[in-house]
């Protein structure tokens, strides 16, 4: 994600949580998920073999 | 008054009053917390009380349990009956007060042991530095310029400066670890699911711990042994017996192997020379890096960041001016996370957990540094690591971050160091605290791993 695409995203989905942000905290709110997005991609390019499942257990 | 077990024999050889004990641990935190501000309540006249019901006892000729007047402190998330649970943060300061004690409170009591405070921390556990904008910085005994680490910075802060022998923290992502080797005392982060977290209050259900500091091995070993029980109100505690462990050393030499790779890119000169030193005197036969343990870290920040934002999502809207400025926008960032990627992280905690078990078919305890630096200054927000500027608040944790993400047990024991404290994690395979324990009794034994309490 470039970071215009980042700050797109991140006031997209901050009005679907409900979020209200200003201008200035949606510019420091953006800043962090860039760097979560940098990290998460450490794991999403992570190829992974289809049977490893989620580690949380449900229990009914 | 700096070792439990030995206060413990005093009071149950006759020598000393539990009242005299805490009467004057009181009077040295009055006189000394105002220096380091590790605790956010003081509770004298329960510790009174508590003092005298030991007292009393021992009058009766009655059997004294194992930790009979040894005062102690917790982390100030730990339900403490009559005060609000803070948890490190302002907004809590109008919550109604705990109507019990967290399960972990409650045998502490049953074993003896008397609470005097609660203790600081950064806001809502997210955090390695202690830094608190409405209780204040936790500064560290060693050098009070510097942080004392987190989020269990008050823990190891009250332990290391000798004004408790025993404190509770918890751990996510390194926060008994790091501490613990900021202020150079033992910590124990048990395996994922041996004690219970009823009471506690919860940053990251899939990642949270809770466990003991204190100054030695032996000390850390019989507060674990009472912390054991049943996990009632707590849906992540394993059904397992109490496991007791004692600090001795082995009685078969351990297979050992310090872990590279990632674990060296990142260390300061000091933190791997007290890996190496470690590793020496543990006999390490082998050199291993872990695999990926650079996307087990990410992974564990990535879950974190989606749980702890979805859990205070709601404060944050309703008061987002008053909630901790450290770390609001982490949390606001982290409640954006796509779910795909918070599925992503859990299933690479499955592979992870599967690889490192292979791992352990050959060795009974890895040795890796508990930091990646000694203690910082205060206020400071940027570390160079591995020729990479990162932010420092969120990478003190990254040698923890990857074993705590498989909820691995490890004892974080403080290195004998010429200059600041640094510590190294003992880490075993799940369920096996009594090899961490051996490991790090037998560095004690050697004189290689030493508490240190200062200030």
């Amino acid at each position: 994600m470039n970071p215009s695409d980042i700050e797109h995203f991140v006031a997209a989905a901050a009005v679907a949580q409900g979020l209200e942000l200003d201008r200035e905290q949606l510019k420091r709110v953006t800043a962090v998920f860039a760097r979560n997005a940098e990290i998460a991609s450490l794991v999403l390019d992570f190829e992974l073999p289809a049977t490893v499942e989620a580690a949380p257990v449900f229990t009914p | 008054m700096r070792k439990a077990l030995e206060v413990a024999a005093r009071i149950r050889a006759g020598e000393a009053k539990a009242v005299e004990v805490v009467e004057a641990s009181l009077a040295d935190i009055g006189a000394r917390n105002p220096a380091i501000n590790c605790f956010t309540a003081v509770t004298a006249a329960r510790a009174l009380r508590e003092a005298h019901d030991i007292d009393r006892l021992r009058e009766q000729g009655s059997n004294l349990p194992p930790l009979a007047g040894v005062p102690y402190a917790v982390k100030d998330l730990f339900d403490v009956e009559g005060l609000a649970t803070l948890a490190g943060s302002g907004l809590r300061k109008s919550a109604s007060p705990a109507p019990r004690d967290a399960v972990l409170v409650a045998r502490m009591r049953e074993a003896g042991a008397v609470l005097v405070g609660t203790l600081n921390m950064d806001a809502y556990a997210y955090g390695f530095t202690t830094e608190n904008s409405a209780f204040g910085v936790t500064r560290n005994p060693h050098d009070t310029s510097r942080v004392a680490g987190g989020s269990s910075g008050g823990s190891g802060a009250a332990v290391a400066a000798g004004l408790v022998p025993l404190a509770l923290g918890s751990d996510t992502n390194g926060s008994i670890r790091v501490p613990s080797s900021l202020c150079g005392v033992f910590g124990l982060k048990p395996t994922y699911g041996r004690l219970t977290r009823a009471g506690a209050y919860p940053f990251v259900d899939s990642l949270d711990h809770v466990g003991p500091f204190a100054t030695t091995t032996a000390d850390l070993a019989a507060c674990y042994n009472v912390l054991q029980g049943p996990g009632e109100g707590d849906t992540g505690c394993a059904l397992r017996p109490r496991e007791f462990v004692s600090a001795g050393i082995a009685d078969r030499p351990l297979r050992v192997a310090r872990l590279t790779g990632y674990f060296d890119r990142y260390a300061s000169e000091a933190a791997r020379a007290a890996s190496l030193d470690a590793a020496r005197c543990l006999g390490a036969r082998d050199e291993i890096e872990l695999p990926e343990a650079h996307r087990a870290r990410a992974a564990a920040f990535l879950i974190t960041a989606s749980e702890g934002g979805e859990r205070h999502l709601e404060t944050l809207k309703a008061c987002y001016a008053d909630f901790e400025p450290l770390s609001r926008d982490r949390f606001l960032a982290g409640a954006l996370t796509p779910a795909a990627w918070y599925v992503k992280a859990q299933r690479l905690r499955r592979w992870f957990r599967d690889r490192v078990a292979a791992v352990f078919e050959h060795y009974d305890v890895l040795v890796a540094p508990a930091t990646p630096v000694a203690a910082t200054s205060i206020g400071e927000e940027w570390i160079e690591l591995g020729g990479e500027r990162l932010p420092l608040r969120a990478s003190m944790g990254l040698f923890a971050q990857p074993i705590s993400f498989i909820g691995l047990p490890v004892v974080a024991a403080p290195i004998r160091t010429p200059g600041l404290p640094i510590g190294v994690q003992l880490i075993a395979p799940p369920w096996r605290e009594d090899l961490c324990i051996a490991a790090s009794a037998h560095l004690e034994q050697a004189g290689v791993a030493v508490a240190r309490i200062g200030a």
